[in-house]
């Protein structure tokens, strides 16, 4: 009698909290995937890489449609690196929605540092970016994209529908952490998001630019 | 009335009780602060896949939270204290499942288990976290096993009972419910 008086609270328990939470969830979004993955680097077409439903918007405000994997190879005729070939995962391979190689997030390093609206986000904890993160980087992990600071920061450098081109990174291989970040990047409203899918690991080793602090920084000469 | 079920109470099933309460109390509100932050978190241990299961992810990061927090608040007050000690089992094994899934399966991941805060246990989800929960689930199951104590509300509530129904006065509330 006891036991099935315990069986039957337990169960209680657990259909309050279905209840409550089936209901909370209703009310708070909660977003899992990208529902695009098309980008369009400042001041060219849509970039090959590009997969996805999405039809984002050059800066000027032309809407430009994504093309699928299979229209890749026609579309390549813009002059830029396919992502699939240059991480190594061979000819043909489809490439997750809008995940660039490191050959081009250099490039678009290059044109940020030259003033193109183009921002690097870094996805990873407050420690590692601290520990060193891409020249120009701003700390974006997912903790301050929902619910933190981190969108009015954000905000204040780039709105969404401006056509600035959000490059997030993580650590790479397989951190999710920039996918996490471009998921509500996305649902706040930004739309030109590419995921550096190599990551900082690789872009240190690639001698790219960086910043670290100086070792003995603080110490007396 | 035995002295030691007095002493048990006071000494040993209330301080278990409170610190479990305050415990899951705390990882409640820190997930239910951030639904979002904690629905990837659920993602990353890779048991669900998004594409297919991501509705019970989603479904996971606020009925996971709000368990949590009924269960607290049976604790805290002594209220249905056995059932809310079992669920509190329960999530544990489940917790436990997930963290071995990542251990077998090398995932590189934080627990999540109290939000951004990493409690005891630094760095990935490990064995450590798992040695938490086990302390966790003795704690949990000391309290279904002996209840809430004489003072929880529980046992205030069979007090009551005895005395309606028992004249001669017998304290009976010592397996309060």
């Amino acid at each position: 009698m006891a036991d099935a008086s315990l069986s039957a609270r337990v169960l209680a328990l657990i259909g309050l909290a279905t209840i409550a939470g089936g209901v909370h969830s209703l009310v708070v979004p909660v977003h899992l995937e990208r529902e695009g993955g098309g980008f369009t680097i400042p001041g060219e077409n849509e970039h090959p890489d590009s997969t996805g439903p999405s039809t984002p918007t050059t800066p000027d405000g032309e809407s430009t449609k994504a093309p699928s994997a299979s229209d890749t190879p026609s579309a390549g005729a813009s002059a830029e690196t396919n992502a699939a070939e240059s991480t190594g995962a061979g000819a043909g391979a489809a490439e997750p929605a809008g995940k660039i190689s490191l050959d081009l997030a250099s490039r678009l390093h290059e044109k940020f540092l030259a003033g193109e609206p183009i921002l690097f986000l870094d996805a990873r904890n407050p420690e590692d970016f601290n520990a060193g993160h891409v020249e120009g980087a701003l700390n974006m992990p997912h903790s301050r994209l929902s619910g933190g600071d981190g969108l009015d920061e954000l905000a204040m450098l780039a709105t969404p529908g401006d056509g600035t081109l959000l490059v997030v990174y993580c650590t790479g291989g397989e951190c999710e952490a920039s996918e996490d970040a471009a998921i509500l990047l996305e649902a706040a409203g930004y739309n030109n998001i590419a995921i550096m899918a190599d990551g900082y690991d690789a872009w240190h080793d690639a001698g790219l630019p960086v910043e670290e602090p100086t070792p003995g920084a603080g110490e007396s000469p | 009335m035995k002295i030691w079920q007095w002493i048990e109470s006071i000494l040993l099933l209330l301080p278990v009780r409170l610190a479990l309460a305050g415990l899951f109390g705390m990882a409640a509100v820190l997930k239910l602060s951030d639904p979002q932050a904690f629905a990837f978190s659920i993602k990353a241990y890779e048991v669900f896949d998004p594409s297919t299961q991501g509705h019970a992810i989603v479904l996971l990061a606020f009925v996971i939270p709000w368990a949590e927090l009924l269960a607290a608040l049976c604790l805290l007050l002594g209220v249905w204290t056995r059932a809310a000690a079992v669920l509190l089992v329960l999530m544990l094994l489940a917790f436990t499942a997930g963290l071995l899934h990542v251990i077998s399966n090398n995932i590189d991941i934080e627990c999540a288990c109290f939000g951004n805060y990493q409690l005891v246990c630094k760095g990935p989800a490990g064995w450590c976290n798992i040695a938490r929960n086990a302390v966790l689930m003795v704690a949990s199951a000391l309290l279904v096993w002996r209840g809430g104590g004489l003072l929880a509300v529980d046992a205030a509530i069979a007090r009551r009972g005895t005395s309606r129904t028992d004249p001669d006065g017998v304290d009976r509330a010592s397996d309060p419910a």
